[in-house]
């Protein structure tokens, strides 16, 4: 899901990556919204709030929105950057960094939720901007990495992709192309993915409070960690596997010699 | 080099943006702190029939049916204090429930004692004036606006 980037990636790679992340963000967006009454994920609202709020001279609102799309705008910077600077050394590394990142703030907002949280204004307008970061910071990640394919913390664009491309599947000549078909089930996918994190979301967090934040991480230590399976432990095994044929060979082989040796002594 | 002393200089102009928009702003938690007296209810969407139309004040009878799963409708003084509470308190009737502000300071949740939530859109605050909106399921259509004045 992590290691490769760009046009590298097979479709394969970008459906886990794309269905574990939406499926994040879809219930840490629903769980903003519960608890703290803003979006977490999705930006164009706070755009159109934003706007409101100028018009009104509300100038605490206007701040507090604008450090919101700030942070997230923050997010995505941070993502791309250690991204196109990293990649070079370690492209694992450079595209787990994000992730790993993103779970630290969202631990932070459960843990703090779950201990500290004293329902007061400033703690939830704090909680919701490190929210916002987290997702930026995934989106950001997802979205360079495969190219802008895999956009997976809202769903406007992706409900546009899919009106456009389900118009097209009316004409057999795009039914049968595979790129169009790979690509309806990319975003569709994403599409339920968010969807269904949302729901479990909103039955969970009335079941199991801010722990709901730790299942989120959950999800998205799979997503490093799978990466990191492959890499390593795959190969360590492929590698101890080498290893035990080629002693197994050369133990094989000192037997036969042994056994040459000691034929004409007998 | 250059290009990052341009990162930083665009980071730092919109830090201080932030820090010049939310300095001297008081805060809606400050701002909705003190004695507030209850001065209409109205509906927002009236109807849309001109006869109809011309009664936006919701009468008393109205108020109390609409309002009766509702802490507020037997309030005519709302006095929000620092430490979390908030003392309604009506012609035989005083009650004390918990309050907090959500989102970007526009939704105040209050809370009883046995656990029951409401919640309002707090669609003006300033120094002398509050307006509070609410969804209502009943046969009152549209929503209704509570409007406080500062005492």
């Amino acid at each position: 899901m992590l290691r490769k980037y760009s046009n590298s990636r097979t479709l394969k790679d970008n459906l886990r990556l794309g269905v574990l992340t939406a499926y994040a963000a879809g219930m840490v967006n629903i769980a903003s919204l519960m608890i703290f009454f803003a979006f977490a994920s999705n930006v164009t609202g706070h755009y159109a709030i934003l706007a409101a709020e100028i018009a009104r001279g509300n100038w605490y609102q206007v701040a507090i929105v604008f450090g919101w799309i700030f942070l997230f705008f923050l997010g995505s910077f941070t993502s791309n950057l250690v991204v196109i600077h990293f990649n070079h050394r370690n492209t694992y590394l450079a595209h787990a960094f994000p992730l790993v990142l993103e779970i630290l703030c969202l631990l932070t907002v459960g843990i703090y939720g779950e201990y500290f949280y004293e329902e007061t204004l400033t703690e939830s307008e704090f909680l919701v901007a490190l929210m916002l970061y987290a997702m930026g910071l995934q989106n950001g990640l997802t979205a360079s990495i495969s190219n802008s394919k895999v956009k997976t913390t809202h769903l406007t664009g992706a409900t546009t992709d899919l009106g456009i491309l389900y118009s097209m599947f009316t004409k057999r000549e795009f039914r049968e192309n595979p790129e169009i078909r790979a690509k309806a089930l990319l975003t569709t996918s994403i599409a339920v993915a968010y969807l269904s994190g949302g729901i479990s979301a909103g039955f969970v967090y009335l079941q199991i409070g801010f722990k709901m934040f730790y299942i989120v991480c959950f999800f998205l230590i799979i997503v490093i960690f799978y990466d990191f399976y492959k890499l390593r432990l795959v190969r360590y095994l492929n590698l101890s596997k080498v290893k035990l044929t080629n002693n197994h060979q050369s133990f094989n082989t000192r037997s036969k010699q042994k056994k040459e040796v000691k034929a004409p002594v007998s | 080099m250059r290009v990052w002393l341009t990162y930083i200089f665009a980071l730092g102009t919109v830090v201080l943006l932030f820090y010049a928009l939310i300095t001297d702003r008081v805060s809606p938690e400050q701002q909705i702190l003190g004695e507030w007296k209850e001065i209409s209810w109205e509906y927002e969407k009236v109807d849309k029939n001109e006869r109809v139309a011309r009664y936006r004040h919701i009468s008393d009878f109205v108020k109390q049916t609409m309002g009766q799963h509702l802490i507020i409708h037997q309030a005519e003084t709302w006095t929000f204090l620092d430490n979390g509470k908030l003392k309604l308190r009506g012609e035989d009737k005083e009650e004390i429930v918990s309050w907090t502000i959500k989102g970007r300071g526009h939704i105040l949740e209050l809370r009883h004692d046995n656990d029951a939530v409401e919640y309002y859109d707090i669609t003006g605050l300033d120094q002398q004036k509050m307006m509070l909106n609410f969804d209502s399921d009943m046969q009152v259509r549209g929503i209704a606006k509570l409007t406080f004045e500062k005492i």
